[in-house]
Parts: C-alpha cells; structure tokens; sequence
C-alpha cells in the first residue's frame, strides 16, 4: 500500500487504516499570503543572481541557435551530416522531442482539469509555459528544414495565383494543421488562464510602466462573479479543445512514420506509442524544471512532495507503455516473418547505432522502474536525475527510429551512415537555450503558479479542515450619493 | 441644515465565501436586482445567487460563441437587429 495514501481505496475499513492525503498546499497559509509569496517573485524582489547567471547562459545558447540558423540560410542543408539514404536527421529528431515534450503541459492543464485533480493547480501555469515554448522550439525544425524558409505560407492552403494547394495526401501537410492548431489552442488556453492573475499583479505593481502592461493584458478584469462565470465558461471550452489534441497531435507526428512504407516506421502500433512516450518526456521535463525552481524560489509549500510523487507515477505508467511500444516492434518485426522488419531490429540491437539502443533502453526502460519504489519518488536527487535520464532516453529513441530505420532500408548499395555535423548540434543545443531562455523571461515576469488557484485551494482546505472564523456576517458600510458626500 | 444623505449603494465585505454567498442569496430574496460581488477566486454559485446566470443569457452566449448570432443578424429582414457599420 503506497504510504502516501494515493490510492482510492474505497472501502470504509481501507479509508480508516490509510493516513490522510498529503496535502497539495503547505500547512498555514491565507489567501493573502499565497498572492504575496507568488506575485512577490515578479513584483517586489530584486532581480535574483540566479536568475541573472542563467539568463546569461540562456542568452549564449541562443546566439548558438542564432549563429547556426544563420550558417543553414547562408549554405543550406548541406551543412547538416545528412546525406542520401538519411534525409532526415537532427532536424525532425529535435522536432518529435520538443513536440512530446510540450505534450505534458496540455495533459496537466486539460485532462487533469476535467478529471478535477486537485494537485495540478501549482504545476498547470508553469507546464502550459513550457508547451507554448517548447512548441516554439518545435517549429524551427521543419520550418528551416523545408530549405527555402522564408516561403513556408506555401504549406497553408491559401488562395494565391499560382493555383497550388499542398499535398493533403502528405502527412507533413498534416502535421502543420496539427501543430498549428496545437499552438494556437495552448497559446489562448495559457493567456485566459492568466487574465486573473494579471489583474493581481495590475493592482499590486507600485510601477507606472507594469501598471499598464498588466492592465492592458488583463483586459479589464475585476473579479466580478460575471467575469469568473464566463471565464469557467472559457476555460472548460478550452480545455476541452485541448484535449484532443494531447493525442491527436503526436498521433499525426507519428503519421509522419508510420504511413511511409520504410522498415521500422510502417507500423501501427506508432501513434499509441507516440503519444505515451510524449507523456513520458513531457512529465520528465516538467519534473526536471520544476525541481531547481521550487528549490531557487522556495516553493516547496507550493509544489509539495505529493506533486513530485504523482509525476513519478505518470512517468511510470507511461514508461511502461513505451516499453510495451517497444516489445510490440520486435514481436511484430518476428511475427510478420518479413525480412526486412527482422533486419531492422537485428540492426538496432547489434548493428553501426547499437550503442544509442542500447542507451535508449537502459534510459528509457531500465532506470524509471526505480520509481516502483516510494523511497525514490520522493527523494528529489534521484527524481531530478530521472528525469534528465529520461530526456537523454527519449531523445535517443527519437534518433534511433528516425536514423537506424533510414540508413538501412531495401537496398543495401544505398546504405550510408549518418554522423551530425557541428552546426547539427548547434541548431539542437541552441533550441535549449532558446527554451530556457523563454522560461527565464517567462518566470521573471509572470507568475509561475496560479496565484488564483492557490487562493481556491486554501478557500478548500480550510473546508478541510472545518475551522473557518465564527464571525457570520461582514462589514457593512454605506455608500453615500454624490450630493451626499458634499453636504 | 443637514439632511439625511440618499443611499446610493451598500457595500459589504466578508471574510470567506460561504458568507458571501449567504449574503448575496439573502440579498436576492429580499428583492435586490443590480449587485455584483468580487471575489479573488471563483465561487461556485456565486453568479446565480446574484442572478446573473440565466437560461436565456446562457443561449445568447452559445450562440455568440458559435457566430450564429451574427449570421442571424446579417440575414434578419428587422432592420433594427441588422449591423450597422456606417
């Protein structure tokens, strides 16, 4: 039995054995000061060294990305190690890793909003910033993979004088209506859930300047039952709009894959496997930030033991559907008796990319079964090096599916190796930084956590905990009229 | 001489929801139709104990939502429901 109490046992003797749940919130805290300690961050302390050492490195790693695009536009895609057989390398392997990663935040923010998990509230703003940018980061990808970037409104079906429409037979024309669609839906479904939280920071903020950014974001909003009515009405629209495409989105990215007819892509298992391996890497990254935030900013009454121990769950269970994906591949590959699915799996356990394999598996199947126990899901040096363990692995898994299957297909005078080039790993290690470096901005200048949903959870556990104050009624004062206040 | 000045308006602050929401359903019954209240969070049945939320209202919001609202008022013969952008 998990000692945590996570379990919903329903049985009447279970609930009186099991010990309370832990709580989502630290013990002790008021309505007030939830607001202060999170609009703090933004608003009343000086800007942390910290946070000034790793805007730095985020601002260099940026340049890297600036200096590599650059280097792409001014030679084309040759500087990348692609070649014949390997058309599609780095490019489309960072582009599904950033995708999958974006993937927790939308199911944190929705499916966890409509199935009413009380804990998502400290963790959602936060994994919905790290979608929007980790969207961004995603697009570069094909984006300056296409070659002629600059002409990439050719993909929409826009009426122009060329009469051309796209191939809508192609799965890569399917992918632009779906990450567009998934940027869009994450991009409105951050900013209304921020409106609220903008208008604290309006009334809290002593500069002129913050003043009017934050009022003009905040669209007016004066907490009025009005406005929450029709901003629940908003919000449960959006999220369920967005709840779809938790898994529509990855399913169309493994569409990509799966519909060409190259051995160790055409299969059908790929879209399942898709979306849980992006669950997978999104929780990884969510726990791999939030672990030095909440540490850096003190917020360990905010983001509680219990919300690390329920991520490690998450990347439990869907690591283990990732290892079912991969269990399926090599039973399918045997099974079909075709050959060419035999070779590929031959070639990744024991052909040129072994190594990655088997990195992949050791990562990726291997070390998240530590979080079967509760010992490791709530000691946060273990959780934190999971977690980057688990980025490495669905990196490498990426790379394994997109490069092994392309060096290697029917023909073997054809087969080449790929090897990345420098600006390869710049254009890679520059989306990082790129990402860090929104999350920094991000973090510096809106509140990281739901100051509002904070303030409904402690409105709840003092429910819990039945000790509201006794006093019934309230203040009453009257408003005088106009004529009033000059007699 | 002073005379009594006119109440425009009555204020009143609570300090938890339930009280608010006990006030504002009282207030109601009483008779009171312009209120509004603000709270730092959204309180579950706030807005129809003021009354804001009704059945009618909630149809033109999903008919806004769905733009039909519009296509009904560019198609309508009434000349006062069609839009005017002179």
């Amino acid at each position: 039995m998990d000692p945590n109490g996570d379990d919903n046992l329903e049985s009447p003797a279970a609930l009186a054995v099991l010990p309370p749940k832990a709580p989502v919130i630290g013990p002790g805290h008021t309505y007030a000061s939830v607001t202060d300690q999170i609009s703090a961050i933004v608003l009343t302390r000086r800007t942390p060294r910290g946070w000034l050492i790793a805007f730095a490195v985020a601002s260099t790693l940026v340049m890297v990305l600036a200096v590599s695009l650059l280097q792409l536009l001014r030679f084309g895609i040759g500087v990348w190690g692609e070649n014949n057989p390997v058309g599609w390398a780095f490019d489309i392997t960072n582009f599904v890793w950033w995708i999958g990663i974006g993937h927790a935040g939308t199911l944190i923010s929705a499916i966890l909003l409509l199935f009413r998990q009380e804990w998502r509230t400290s963790i959602n703003r936060f994994a919905e910033a790290m979608t929007l940018f980790a969207v961004a980061c995603a697009g570069i990808f094909p984006m300056f993979h296409l070659g002629r970037p600059w002409l990439f409104y050719w993909l929409f079906p826009y009426p122009n004088v060329m009469s051309l429409l796209p191939q809508f037979r192609s799965p890569l024309e399917w992918d632009v209506f779906a990450v567009s669609t998934y940027a869009t839906v994450s991009a409105l479904f951050w900013y209304v859930g921020l409106i609220p939280d903008l208008a604290t920071l309006r009334d809290r903020t002593r500069s002129g300047i913050a003043q009017k950014v934050y009022g003009l974001l905040a669209m007016g909003w004066r907490g009025s039952a009005m406005h929450w009515h029709r901003y629940e009405v908003a919000y449960l629209l959006l999220a369920g709009l967005a709840t779809p495409l938790v898994v529509s989105v990855h399913t169309v990215v493994s569409f990509d894959f799966a519909v060409s007819q190259v051995p160790g892509w055409h299969t059908t298992i790929f879209p399942p496997y898709f979306v849980a391996g992006a669950v997978f890497s999104g929780f990884a990254m969510v726990a791999t930030l939030a672990i030095p935030i909440r540490w850096y900013y003190g917020l360990e009454d905010f983001i509680t033991m219990r919300h690390l121990n329920n991520m490690a769950k998450v990347m439990l269970a869907t690591g283990l559907i990732v290892i079912y994906g991969y269990s399926t591949e090599w039973f399918a590959a045997f099974y079909s008796g075709n050959v060419y699915e035999i070779a590929v799996v031959k070639n990744r356990f024991f052909g040129p990319y072994k190594l990655e394999y088997w990195a992949l598996l050791l990562c990726n199947g291997l070390i998240p079964q530590l979080f079967w126990f509760h010992r490791f899901r709530t000691s946060i040096p273990v959780l934190f090096t999971v977690s980057i363990i688990i980025n490495v692995g669905m990196w490498l898994e990426r790379f394994i599916i997109i490069v092994t299957s392309l060096s290697r297909d029917y023909l073997p005078s054809s087969w080449d190796m790929f090897y990345p080039t420098i600006w390869d790993w710049g254009l890679y290690i520059g989306s990082i930084g790129l990402f860090l470096w929104l999350l920094l901005l991000f973090i510096r200048f809106l509140p990281m956590i739901s100051v509002f949903e904070m303030r409904e959870l402690v409105s709840r556990q003092r429910g819990h905990v039945a000790e509201g104050p006794s006093e019934a009624g309230g203040r009453i004062d009257k408003v005088d009229g106009l004529e009033g206040a000059t007699a | 001489m002073k005379r009594e000045p006119r109440v425009y308006g009555l204020l009143a602050e609570f300090p938890q929801p339930e009280n608010l929401l006990a006030a504002a359903t009282a207030a109601r019954a009483a008779g009171y139709r312009r209120m509004d209240a603000y709270t730092p969070f959204p309180v579950h049945g706030l807005s129809e104990a003021i009354g804001f939320h009704t059945t009618e209202q909630e149809a033109r919001h999903w008919n806004t939502f769905f733009v039909i609202d519009y296509l009904k008022r560019c198609t309508s013969s009434d000349s006062s429901e069609q839009l005017d952008f002179t």
